[in-house]
């Protein structure tokens, strides 16, 4: 068996390029092989800034034959009564160009017919990579293409070689105007050759090892780690982590070379978190620290030798000064603003087309965020009101304007600073935390809030104009804004009755009255969707669950969040196992059937009127838990009615010949249905 | 090596790979990309093959000559070739072997970093080059212009010739830097920074600057009318400087900019617009 090597040659690839063109390249290239029946053990996919590599391991010399059966008349027709073939047998076999003696038989639903068997010899493996490899290659989407030569093939950056090797042999083929050889380029300063030849796949990854390129991902990462290791023993500190960085720097470097530096201990006057966005953004170095504290030290990752270390570091060094020295111009310059003065020119800021100005957003948060206060957190009122005032600040400061990721946190740092309590400071600091599902949410109460209400408005805002998402589509990342609503309110705890919030925040905005009542049901609509996601791919809980406990309401997020968690419980607990499935023979028998005029006079079977009394016994108790939101004592008080319904349905029958009795007893189950729909639909579950 | 020297180096450099030396174009623009040099020859099919240094306004970079990286004024040295090379990088890199760099001894790297210009209706792909962490240069192939998809593609080097002079002396206060052997940045420039920076930041006239602006808006229109694209062009250059200086002035609201970068746009699109029917119509 042969092993088979692509390697496409390119200027320097983003590394986001890199990793979704390594993904499909490894999608696609399995899919073609499958496609074109070519057998192959693995395909693995390799990658540098300045190369997509696929090493196919074994892969077969030619694609599997291929057997097509042809069908001819019925053997009936084909054969005489004797057992010889018919003129019709014969004119077929001779069209195929066969023989009697190639025909099989085939059994069809119409009986049995002659067929004929036609093997296809596979082609040659590498005549058919040199078909599928470049439309392959024209298929792969990246997050920005570009063209670059006349022949107008869009690529993430221009392709400078293309290397084609079954074995020892070339597979030539032509993509972006590059026929594909056996020569590529190794590490564009470290190396001297020019054009390196590969003899064959084998030879490759050693090949370009030679040539100061480590192809292998793993075998790059790891130096990196080890040298930060070596940095954090020799100067007794940890570094800062950052996987999202460590592994963009792993796919920027052919040949990495960790090294550490360090900057003047008066920087650290400016927040940590502004120093750490400045040197993370803008150089792309960690940070270090002791214990909890920065350090005025830093780590980089190069790509160069050893050698070039002293001029590496003194270099870093002074544009980590330059950089810090701007960060310091920012931040003092911006501290001297006026903070009601911002306010003020918040008036001037559009928050959106037909949204209105940040100004007038800043208001409706202050509105929203005292009515919600004052339901969850009356204590937390004040507070809340006055982070929301300050929320949107700092969307004007230098320091934002010129590092958006910095927004929220920048305003919490400016509101320390000028001397504002930590309750509110805190709360502007966090207000765009979570920034996705799997984030943390705000510590405190007055954070949770802000964070709340300003989504809040945001999703309303989207629906009047219009802008929700649809199908696969969420161009304003509205889902993200909504995953989130749910996830603060069930993690933050927050006791609120959604038709009350989305109509307060409804309320705020100029809208039509009569199309009020849309929007809102269309708000709610939406969050009933994003509260499935949330449950079932975020906390993993079943559909059936979910249908059970949407099938009676979706008022209040949290409760009906509590109750899928005690219907989980159930599910999997034998004795409410039963119940549900007792259950699911009360909602069998009423179905649709809501006649609800019960005459307890009329009960005369004793089991009747033995589970009537229970009944009545328990639904105090049950309706007084779910009053305490308390779903799981509830279900546990129901599960006593279990044996004396089974009772009743094994001797009463519901559908009795006279009428009146039938409906009396319809209404005796309605009754009980109700107090179970109080939780919710136990139908629903799947047992 | 001096700042002269890296002007000289590098211009000698791309005389020798075919570019034509364009004297420096004498309106303000904030960068290399926005000369007529650029903006109006990477249009349309003609090769072409250019070198030159352009002074860049930024009237908000302005520090009063105190800070030793920022100014309101630097150097820029822009490369411009049409078709893009093949070996385009290769170029670049031996370029700055040119200029006495050793690689090898240094990290050099290519950042993602796509350009673009509503304003110019342009945009690109491509780089900033780094060295040892400090920007030197970006490097950019061209896909749109004027609105238009650019066929051929041209290549666009745009050194920064400050950085580069700062990372060869090894220093990092950009006034301490030499001109020439006898004349450093300080003697050359600080005063200039002093002054633009009072001027841009306390005394232009926000008045003024708006009647002004006023005024140009409608020497651009009138010369639109008339086809006049070139004088047109220059004018829509001061209007965007003009801006520049009522946005350091802090004189705009958010809407207010957001108005006159739209009418500089509009200007220079319907300029675009013309120069393209021209080219078409030989």
């Amino acid at each position: 068996m042969a092993d088979y090597l692509l390697e496409i040659f390119v200027e320097d690839i983003p590394p986001a390029h890199l990793r979704t063109g390594l993904r499909q390249l490894e999608e696609k290239f399995k899919d073609a092989l499958d496609k074109n029946r070519i057998d192959y053990e693995e395909v693995l996919i390799k990658g540098t800034k300045k190369r997509f590599s696929v090493i196919i391991k074994d892969i077969a010399p030619t694609q599997k034959e291929e057997e097509t059966t042809i069908i001819g008349p019925s053997k009936q027709i084909a054969f005489d009564e004797e057992g010889n073939p018919t003129q019709a047998a014969l004119g077929f076999v001779k069209s195929k160009g066969k023989t009697i003696d190639d025909l099989s038989f085939l059994e069809t639903p119409r009986g049995e017919y002659i067929a004929i068997k036609e093997i296809e010899k596979g082609k040659e493996s590498k005549a058919l990579i040199k078909e599928f490899v470049p439309d392959i290659l024209s298929s792969l989407s990246f997050p920005k293409n570009m063209k670059w030569n006349n022949t107008e093939t869009l690529f993430t950056r221009p392709v400078r070689a293309i290397v084609s090797l079954m074995d020892n042999e070339t597979v030539e083929f032509e993509f972006a105007g590059i026929t594909a050889s056996n020569k590529t380029k190794g590490h564009p300063i470290l190396s001297d050759v020019t054009d390196i030849e590969i003899a064959s796949p084998d030879d490759y990854e050693s090949k370009l090892k030679e040539n100061r390129v480590i192809l292998d991902r793993k075998e790059r990462k790891k130096i990196i780690l080890d040298g930060i290791k070596e940095i954090e023993e020799k100067y007794e500190l940890e570094i800062v982590e950052n996987e999202e960085l460590l592994e963009e720097l792993t796919d920027m470097v052919e040949y990495p070379f960790v090294f550490s530096g360090t900057f003047g201990y008066d920087y650290l006057k400016i927040p940590n978190e502004i120093i750490e966005t400045f040197l993370k953004q803008e150089k792309r170095l960690f940070l270090m620290k002791n214990g909890e504290s920065i350090i005025n030290r830093f780590i980089g990752i190069a790509d160069a030798d050893e050698e070039a270390s002293d001029n590496i570091v003194e270099g870093f060094e002074r544009v980590v000064k330059a950089t810090l020295e701007d960060a310091s111009f920012f931040w003092n310059n911006d501290l001297k603003l006026d903070f009601e003065e911002l306010v003020e020119q918040l008036k001037t800021y559009s928050f959106g087309e037909k949204l209105g100005t940040y100004y007038e957003k800043t208001l409706r948060l202050i509105d929203l965020s005292e009515f919600i206060s004052n339901f969850v957190s009356p204590d937390k009122t004040k507070a809340v009101a006055r982070a929301a005032r300050y929320s949107k600040i700092d969307q004007l400061t230098e320091m934002v304007k010129e590092f958006p990721s910095l927004q929220g946190i920048m305003g919490g740092l400016y509101l320390k600073e000028k001397g504002e309590s930590e309750e509110v400071w805190k709360a502007v600091y966090q207000q765009y935390k979570p920034v996705n599902i799997e984030d943390s949410i705000p510590e405190s109460m007055t954070g949770k809030i802000l964070s709340l209400v300003d989504r809040m408005d945001t999703l309303t805002g989207a629906f009047i104009v219009g802008m929700e998402s649809s199908g696969d589509k969420d161009p304003f990342g509205l889902r993200r804004v909504g995953n989130t609503i749910i996830k603060i309110i069930i993690e933050g705890d927050i006791d609120i009755e959604l038709p009350l919030l989305i109509s307060k925040s409804l309320e705020l905005y100029i809208v039509e009255k009569d199309k009020k009542q849309k929007i809102q049901a269309d708000i709610i609509d939406f969050l009933v969707q994003r509260f499935r996601h949330y449950c079932s791919e975020y906390k993993g809980i079943e559909y059936d669950i979910l249908n059970a406990v949407l099938n009676t309401d979706f008022i209040n997020v949290l409760l009906s969040y509590n109750k899928t968690k005690a219907l989980k419980k159930a599910k999997y607990n034998e004795n409410f196992k039963k119940l549900i499935i007792s259950y699911k023979r009360v909602k069998n028998i009423i179905k649709d059937n809501k006649i609800d005029e019960l005459n307890t006079e009329m009960l005369e079977d004793p089991e009747e009127k033995e589970l009537w009394e229970i009944f009545e016994a328990v639904q105090g108790e049950v309706e007084q838990h779910i009053k305490n939101k308390n779903y799981m004592r509830a279900q546990e008080s129901l599960i006593v009615l279990r044996p004396f319904i089974d009772k009743y349905f094994d001797s009463v029958l519901v559908m009795a010949k006279d009428e009146s009795i039938k409906n009396n007893r319809i209404s005796m189950l309605n009754r009980i249905s109700s107090l179970f729909e109080m939780i919710a639909d136990y139908s629903e579950i799947v047992i | 090596m001096t700042v002269q020297d890296i002007i000289l180096t590098l211009t000698n450099y791309w005389k020798e790979k075919g570019c034509y030396v364009a004297p420096t174009y004498d309106v303000e623009v904030g960068a290399g990309t926005m000369s007529p040099h650029t903006v109006f020859r990477v249009l349309g099919e003609k090769p072409y093959r250019v070198v030159y240094v352009q002074p860049s306004r930024r009237p908000t970079d302005g520090r009063y000559g105190e800070n030793p990286n920022r100014v309101q004024k630097h150097f820029q040295l822009q490369v411009i070739l049409k078709p893009a090379p093949e070996d385009g990088q290769k170029l670049y890199i031996e370029s700055l072997e040119a200029l006495g760099i050793n690689l090898k001894e240094n990290f050099l790297s290519f950042e993602e970093d796509n350009w673009q210009s509503p304003t110019l209706g342009a945009w690109g792909v491509g780089w900033q080059v780094m060295l040892n962490g400090l920007e030197v240069t970006q490097f950019t192939y061209f896909q749109q212009a004027g609105g238009v998809e650019l066929s051929p593609v041209s290549l666009e080097i745009t050194y920064g010739i400050e950085r580069l002079a700062l990372f060869l002396a090894k220093k990092d206060d950009i006034y301490e830097l030499n001109w020439s052997d006898d004349v450093t940045y300080n003697d050359l420039r600080k005063n200039e920074e002093i002054q633009f920076s009072e001027y841009n930041f306390k005394e232009a006239n926000i008045e003024h600057l708006k009647t002004m602006f006023k005024m140009y808006e409608s020497e651009i229109s009138n010369l639109i009318g008339k086809k006049l694209y070139l004088p047109a062009y220059d004018l829509a250059l001061k209007l965007s400087h003009i801006f520049n200086l009522l946005d350091a002035r802090r004189a705009l609201s958010i809407t207010q900019r957001q108005e006159r970068i739209l009418s500089i746009r509009n200007y220079v699109k319907e300029i675009a617009r013309i120069y393209l029917e021209e080219l078409e119509n030989g």
